[in-house]
């Protein structure tokens, strides 16, 4: 007469007996799911995912009915679908009644089985913090962005449900971006080394790059079309903080820092001619000056601040002022990895434009979940030492066959 | 700093000669030589890895290179870590040849030095990286077994019992080393990233395969409670964890964009 299989072993026709108790704190059950979570995992790195989509779409437009039929099965958003969320209540679910389990079989057993035990428990609950904490987060956190010059203030953030607003007002006072070089530009030809005119051809959508020299004519060709006749470009005047009188219109420079740098760059083809001035700060406007018909290409004028140290950027780093019913209640700085909390809203530092070295953008996040999270990380960490090496399972190796 | 870095290679390479000459002659002095010398290797780029961190300023843990380097360093150490007061003689040759091609490896990438961007200045940098280093470095070693566990298990008559079961202790014990300290280099880099870019997991394509990496050996953990999932079975899970592992490590930045492409 055979040996009668223990519960755990591989045996398909014991689940239709088994309660839904036994089946979610079975091994096989736990294996199975571990499998489908890999599954998962595996297929929400390879199948493109959310706005992916679209951009693979444009690469590989053959595959457009194939991504059609994966976007139906919720493939494409895989880790904010419906099932992927159902296959991780499954697996809390089967945590939570494995711990259950092992809470009772605490009180039952020697003291050298109770610490394997205690182990496993320990992590089986920490994953379920992990699990509880990323739930919190789902339901109740909030997270968005805000984009501030020196000297402005906010008490809302941008989130992708809307506009938030703070409990708060937060003005920045300060940004600086450090590099590891700190020598200033000063010299001339280092000035417009920095400063380049941006062609956007209208005909392709091409760019042609240019230094942007005082005095000096250039001849830039449409891209893509041999034969075409050039254009002559010649920047006529660089100023660094553009003011002009709106009686006179005569243009002068407001003062000496760059605060509004605009270069007057004069356009010469067959059948075209236009004098406008470009602005650093503000590439969408430029202002002609003479023009007879319609631009083949538009310029930007792109310009590194005047001043400002060159070399790598070592981190940026904000100054802001809290404030609440009007009255400033804190100031604080935050940097890349060395972020600010304030009731319970947190600025990370996440962008800044070297154009600009006035301007930031920071993410605001509101996640009451990560204490939970973190609790889990620590039990889990100490729970797989404890199972690994205090309290090691055996035996360890398998049986020869045939032998007892 | 690469008269060391060569040096190291060369001292790695005599470990792989003495290894692979103690398969044939079977020797102890042999076999505590070549162990030795792998040691000495790991010492010379110890130095190697110190005279980089004073040059740059920071530890060697930030791209390709440094991260293949320190590899090759970790390899060595979790052998010897995992084989104490077990004897497994065998497995001296392919650990030295694996340490060894991953340090010439490492030379096909650009060593120079360059300053960090902004999002990898942080002390948490080299905790996580180290961490996960080691756990890569353990379950390399949990490959090698298990590669060794499946060729000989299929001969039980010419192998001792005994030689047998230190082959997947071994496995064992290199893939609880190795899965300690991936789940803290996992747990590093999730706190980490809540405190650089405001969430602890985005399913970032490296993040996932860790995290998948980790699940196979859960897998393999869980099934050591189980009879019939023990023996080659369990060697086949660490042998598909190992491959986890490279294409977390490799696959991804080849293949895949994501916050951690900085590492490529």
């Amino acid at each position: 007469m055979s040996k009668p299989h223990p519960p755990n072993e591989t045996d398909l026709t014991a689940f239709p007996r088994r309660t839904p108790w036994a089946v979610l704190t079975s091994m096989r059950f736990a294996l199975v799911l571990v499998t489908l979570l890999v599954a998962a995992c595996i297929t929400g790195t390879v199948v493109p995912q959310g706005d992916d989509v679209a951009a693979y779409l444009h690469e590989h437009p053959d595959a457009a009915n194939r991504l059609g039929w994966m976007q139906f099965l919720g493939l494409t958003k895989v880790f904010e679908s419906t099932w992927f969320f159902g296959l991780l209540g499954v697996l809390a679910l089967s945590l939570i009644t494995c711990g259950a389990s092992q809470i009772r079989s605490l009180f039952r057993k020697r003291a050298t089985s109770q610490g394997r035990t205690l182990s496993s428990l320990l992590i089986h609950v920490s994953l379920v913090a992990i699990l509880a904490g990323g739930l919190i987060r789902g339901v109740w956190g909030l997270k968005g962005s805000i984009q501030l010059h020196e000297g402005e203030s906010t008490s809302a953030f941008e989130s992708a449900s809307g506009i938030v607003p703070f409990p708060f007002a937060v003005r920045l006072d300060k940004f600086v971006i450090e590099t590891d070089v700190t020598r200033p530009v000063t010299s001339p030809d280092l000035e417009n080394r920095s400063e380049r005119l941006i062609l956007r051809w209208a005909h392709t959508g091409q760019t042609s790059s240019l230094p942007a020299t005082v005095g000096v004519e250039q001849r830039v060709a449409p891209p893509g079309m041999t034969g075409a006749e050039p254009y002559t470009l010649k920047v006529l005047r660089s100023i660094p903080d553009f003011m002009m009188d709106p009686v006179t219109r005569v243009v002068e420079t407001r003062s000496a820092q760059p605060r509004n740098p605009a270069i007057q760059v004069a356009v010469i083809g067959r059948n075209y001619a236009s004098t406008n001035w470009f602005f650093a700060k503000y590439p969408e406007m430029s202002m002609p000056m003479r023009q007879m018909k319609e631009a083949p290409f538009r310029i930007v004028y792109e310009k590194s601040r005047q001043g400002a140290a060159s070399g790598p950027v070592r981190n940026y780093r904000s100054t802001l002022e809290i404030s609440e019913e009007g009255r400033m209640v804190k100031t604080a700085s935050l940097a890349v990895n060395s972020p600010l909390s304030y009731r319970g809203y947190t600025f990370y530092q996440s962008g800044y434009d070297p154009r600009d070295a006035s301007w930031t953008s920071l993410l605001v996040v509101r996640d009451p979940g990560v204490p939970v999270v973190f609790m889990g990380f620590t039990g889990l960490i100490v729970g797989i030492f404890l199972g690994l090496y205090v309290w090691p399972r055996g035996p360890t190796a398998a049986p020869m066959k045939g032998k007892k | 700093m690469n008269l060391l870095l060569n040096l190291a290679l060369g001292v790695y390479l005599a470990a792989v000669v003495f290894a692979s000459v103690n398969l044939a002659l079977k020797r102890n002095w042999l076999e505590r030589l070549s162990q030795t010398v792998l040691l000495a290797g790991v010492l010379v780029l110890t130095g190697y890895m110190a005279l980089r961190w004073r040059a740059s300023g920071r530890p060697p843990v930030s791209n390709m290179f440094e991260s293949l380097v320190l590899l090759a360093w970790a390899i060595p150490i979790a052998y010897q870590i995992v084989l104490t007061r077990l004897k497994v003689p065998w497995l001296t040759a392919p650990t030295a040849l694996f340490a060894t091609l991953t340090l010439a490896y490492a030379g096909t990438y650009e060593a120079d030095i360059r300053p960090l961007m902004p999002a990898l200045r942080s002390n948490w940098l080299a905790v996580h990286v180290f961490t996960c280093f080691l756990g890569y470095a353990g379950l390399a070693v949990s490959f090698l077994a298990a590669i060794g566990h499946l060729v000989i298990s299929r001969s039980t008559s010419r192998v001792r019992p005994e030689s047998r079961v230190a082959m997947e202790e071994t496995v064992i014990r290199s893939v609880s080393f190795g899965f300690l300290f991936l789940s803290v280099g996992i747990v590093t880099g999730a706190v980490w990233a809540n405190a650089a870019w405001g969430t602890y997991w985005s399913w970032d394509p490296k993040e996932t395969w860790a995290l998948i990496t980790w699940l196979v050996y859960a897998f393999f953990l869980h099934c050591r409670q189980m009879e019939s999932w023990r023996g080659r079975r369990a060697s086949w899970i660490a042998v598909l964890g190992f491959i986890s592992v490279l294409f977390t490590y490799f696959g991804v930045n080849i293949l895949m964009r994501g916050l951690h492409s900085y590492a490529s």
